[in-house]
């Protein structure tokens, strides 16, 4: 697989495209260290693989006109909807080995927009992941 | 219910161009903000089923006894 230049991205919130409006996007996928040490002759310690705790930061450009940023972002705040989320590298591609798709239901628990005299108006939501599906790689 | 929607925004829904039809069983909330958002319009909502008059009962079929049978 070459490396590319991230130009091309798709994301989806809520069925509806907004790649135009997103200038970064990260994928946070952690994982709970559950220490479960005992007494041993090393000293080491033991850790087991705990919670799983998924979101998804986008940069997005702050827009207000119908089905713009906004408008996508606000409604699904206020009224706490789950709602769909997916990504993937290439838009102009299909979804395949190797240009997979993650996708999940999202909620988005802060809502914040801001802007910054002489700059473009953008700012960053935070999509966790709402249910135990999880945000998942496809590749089909 | 699958139904037939239009994209009348912009950008594409549900990765459907603008001004493309597509069949889809939205959950109600989410198509409810689609078309809130201007997102799609509903063109029609789609039976499922047969048509009275599209098919045929093969010969002798039902059979006379189990006409008028309301059990």
């Amino acid at each position: 697989m070459s490396k590319r230049i991230a130009l091309s991205d798709f994301i989806e919130v809520d069925g509806h495209d907004i790649s135009g409006f997103c200038s970064a996007v990260q994928i946070h996928s952690d994982d709970e260290q559950v220490d479960v040490s005992g007494f041993n002759s090393s000293g080491a310690d033991e850790f087991l693989q705990g919670k799983r705790t998924q979101s998804v930061d986008l940069t997005v450009f702050g827009s207000y006109g119908s089905g713009e940023i906004h408008d996508v972002f606000y409604h699904l705040y206020r009224d706490r909807v789950v709602f769909t989320f997916k990504w993937r590298p290439d838009q102009n591609s299909g979804v395949s080995g190797t240009n997979p798709e993650l996708s999940g239901n999202v909620q988005l628990l802060s809502y914040g927009p801001g802007a910054t005299r002489g700059q473009a108006d953008s700012f960053q939501v935070t999509l966790t992941a709402a249910d135990e599906t999880g945000l998942v790689f496809g590749e089909t | 219910m699958i139904s037939k929607y239009r994209v009348t925004g912009a950008r594409r829904y549900r990765e459907h161009q603008p001004g493309a039809t597509f069949e889809a069983n939205l959950d109600p909330a989410a198509e409810q903000r689609a078309v809130d958002r201007g997102d799609i319009e509903l063109i029609e909502r789609l039976q499922t089923g047969l048509r009275e008059g599209s098919y045929r009962l093969p010969a002798g079929w039902p059979p006379e006894a189990s006409k008028g049978d309301r059990r």
